[in-house]
């Protein structure tokens, strides 16, 4: 009786820390989104449904929201044509240099966004690292936009969130029985074959968790498109974060809020529906 | 007709391990050769030397003369069983056993028929859409053996295939593989450390340990004269006596155990040796009177089919003699003599083992 009472105990201080920290916070934000914007009162007055009347018929939002989502789903696809090599080549090296490899490619987790953000804006301005070298080699005459706009974002976003996907990866191929390829090779098939019948389909539950992963990351992330996107590129959180520090309007920015984590929760559940039949298979 | 191989002086080390040590070994056509050691005596590494999926660090491996060294495994043409057979988890029974059809480019409808023949051979016929972890352990096995074979390999590879199905499974599926084998004459080579399955499936067993093959013969040959104590006491129980050999004469040691002394046929024996003799217990028999090695009986141990019974030699040393259970009656603490009918004990030179 006492050990259990004590395991409830253990477990009161997580749920308590849940609650405040994220329940209340969440219920509040609910409150303000579904509230009458009030000059005088920046969380918002009664009930009213104002501020999703303006979402909706604002094209200003549709498009930021298909922005967010484009940005988000081109990181995604980004960080996983990037990600599987490496998690490929990390999960089956013998290399001594491999746990410095995997530090190599974690690296980016343990530097502020904020540093990572501003190292990306000196390679990549006009006169930065990248268009340099591209003039130098003559490959263009006068710099490419590189920065303030979405291919910057994507960019810096991307470097940022692969470790996500690499780690994602890695998990499901290093929890796959080398014994399969070696079956695979002993039935004819070629390191290709077996890379596309064997390694690739086991693998897709972490590469499915992964591009969740990244994507959800993506499309919620704003310190890096607010700096990279240089307040010119409009992405769902950049909006939300303007109204409020800068508009005071806390009643729309819950909206909006709200609004981006009802189309990503949508799409997650959608991608997670469509993969799960798939998935059944492989996972069984 | 069946395929011969041949490893010329292979070895392969770990490290600092060597894995495998300068092994010479032929394996005649439609053979079933098993590898029978201990974990870590180099039987698994050997057979994925022969698969393929390692590279010797010196010396050749010739299939039908061909040498197939650097050969990589999907070019090589054998068939695999893996101790966890290794089943493509997302693919069905049917998919399965047509993969390696479906790599080599064969049609899809014929690739199908084959695999229904291959899963027939196996006597499985009607699992083709299930997943291999809707199957049981039998089923997976056959589905595993199925999947070698449709692609005709020149050599069957097996890894302990039977290790994780229960006793009466495994003696099910010994019987089978054994039949299966020796209808497509198929030359086949298994790992295992069972030593009653090696015996029971093979026509000839390997008995290896730390990388080097102890001994090379029939189940008979192996098991009724060892060449050392390991291998004697590897395969089966066994008593290991202690003589000296007394004098030779017309090809004939007597050697001299404990009180008695017994005739052996050897040849490369000289008087005053020292040497170890192996007495299978099922081989001892045991006189309430007469002539033997003296001693008291110290227990007397009843399994059913059979006594044990536990011998105290008075020159010192415990054996133990395995008795039908209506033999005796053998009580604990009586004076018996043990004994051997000639040729039921084999010669063992000392100091040629435990290198």
């Amino acid at each position: 009786m006492r050990r259990n009472w004590l395991a409830w105990a253990w477990l009161g201080l997580p749920i308590l820390y849940f609650c405040l920290l994220f329940a209340v916070p969440l219920i509040d934000l609910l409150r303000m989104g579904f509230s009458k914007p009030l000059p005088q009162r920046i969380t918002g007055g009664d009930f009213s449904l104002d501020n999703f009347v303006e979402i909706f018929t604002n094209p200003l939002y549709r498009d930021t929201l298909w922005v967010t989502i484009r940005i988000g789903a081109t990181v995604a696809l980004a960080t996983l044509l990037l990600g599987y090599p490496l998690a490929l080549f990390l999960a089956r090296t013998q290399s001594r240099a491999k746990g410095f490899l995997l530090f190599l490619t974690l690296s980016p987790i343990f530097i502020s966004v904020v540093v990572r953000a501003y190292g990306w804006i000196v390679l990549l301005s006009n006169k930065g690292l990248v268009n340099s070298a591209l003039m130098q080699l003559g490959l263009i005459t006068r710099p490419v936009r590189l920065i303030f706009n979405e291919t910057g974002i994507v960019i810096a976003t991307t470097h940022v969130l692969l470790p996500f996907m690499v780690l994602a990866i890695m998990g499901s191929l290093q929890s796959l029985d080398i014994a399969l390829e070696d079956a695979a090779a002993s039935l004819g098939a070629r390191r290709w074959q077996v890379l596309r019948d064997v390694v690739i389909p086991l693998s897709l539950p972490g590469v499915a968790a992964g591009v969740m992963l990244v994507f959800i990351l993506g499309v919620s992330s704003f310190v890096t498109p607010i700096l990279l996107g240089g307040q010119v590129v409009l992405t769902m959180p950049v909006l939300a974060l303007q109204q409020f520090t800068t508009a005071f309007n806390w009643a729309f920015g819950s909206a909006i809020t709200l609004f981006l984590l009802a189309a990503v929760l949508g799409i997650t559940i959608a991608y997670d529906r469509l993969l799960q039949g798939r998935l059944a298979r492989g996972a069984a | 007709m069946a395929t011969n191989l041949v490893l010329e002086k292979v070895s392969r080390g770990f490290g600092q391990l060597t894995a495998v040590n300068n092994i010479d070994l032929h394996v005649q056509p439609g053979e079933f050769l098993a590898l029978l050691g201990p974990s870590g005596c180099g039987k698994t590494t050997m057979l994925r030397l022969i698969a393929g999926f390692l590279s010797p660090d010196s010396g050749r491996i010739l299939c039908d003369g061909e040498d197939i060294t650097k050969l990589p495994p999907y070019r090589r043409k054998l068939g695999v069983v893996f101790q966890n057979y290794a089943l493509f988890p997302h693919m069905t029974v049917l998919e399965n056993v047509g993969y390696g059809l479906k790599v080599a480019g064969v049609p899809r409808v014929e690739a199908t028929s084959r695999a229904r023949a291959a899963l027939a051979r196996v006597g499985l016929t009607t699992q083709d859409d299930r997943f291999p972890a809707q199957l049981s352990g039998g089923q997976q096995q056959r589905v595993a053996l199925a999947r070698a074979l449709v692609i005709e390999p020149r050599l069957l590879l097996l890894d302990e295939p039977l290790s994780a199905l229960d006793k009466s499974l495994r003696e099910e599926m010994q019987v089978e593989l054994r039949q299966l084998q020796q209808r497509l004459g198929i030359t086949t080579i298994f790992v295992t450390h069972d030593q009653e399955e090696a015996l029971t499936l093979s026509d000839r067993v390997a008995v290896m340990r730390a990388g080097r093959i102890e001994q090379l013969g029939t189940p008979r040959e192996v098991y009724d004269t060892p060449v050392n104590s390991f291998v004697a006491t590897f395969l089966g129980t066994t008593n290991l006596l202690d003589g000296t050999v007394a004098a030779v004469a017309d090809g004939v040691a007597s050697v001299r155990i404990a009180n008695a002394e017994f005739p052996f046929p050897a040849a490369s024996f000289r008087p005053g040796q020292a040497v170890q003799v192996t007495l299978r217990p099922e081989n001892v028999s045991l006189a309430s009177s007469g002539s033997g090695i003296a001693g008291t009986i110290s227990d007397v141990l009843f399994q059913g089919h059979r006594l044990i019974v536990l011998f105290e030699a008075e020159a010192g040393g415990e054996w133990r003699a395995f008795c039908p259970p209506n033999s005796g009656p053998w009580h604990k603490g009586e004076p018996v003599w043990m004994g051997w009918t000639e040729g039921a004990a084999a010669i063992i030179s000392k100091g040629d083992d435990d290198a």
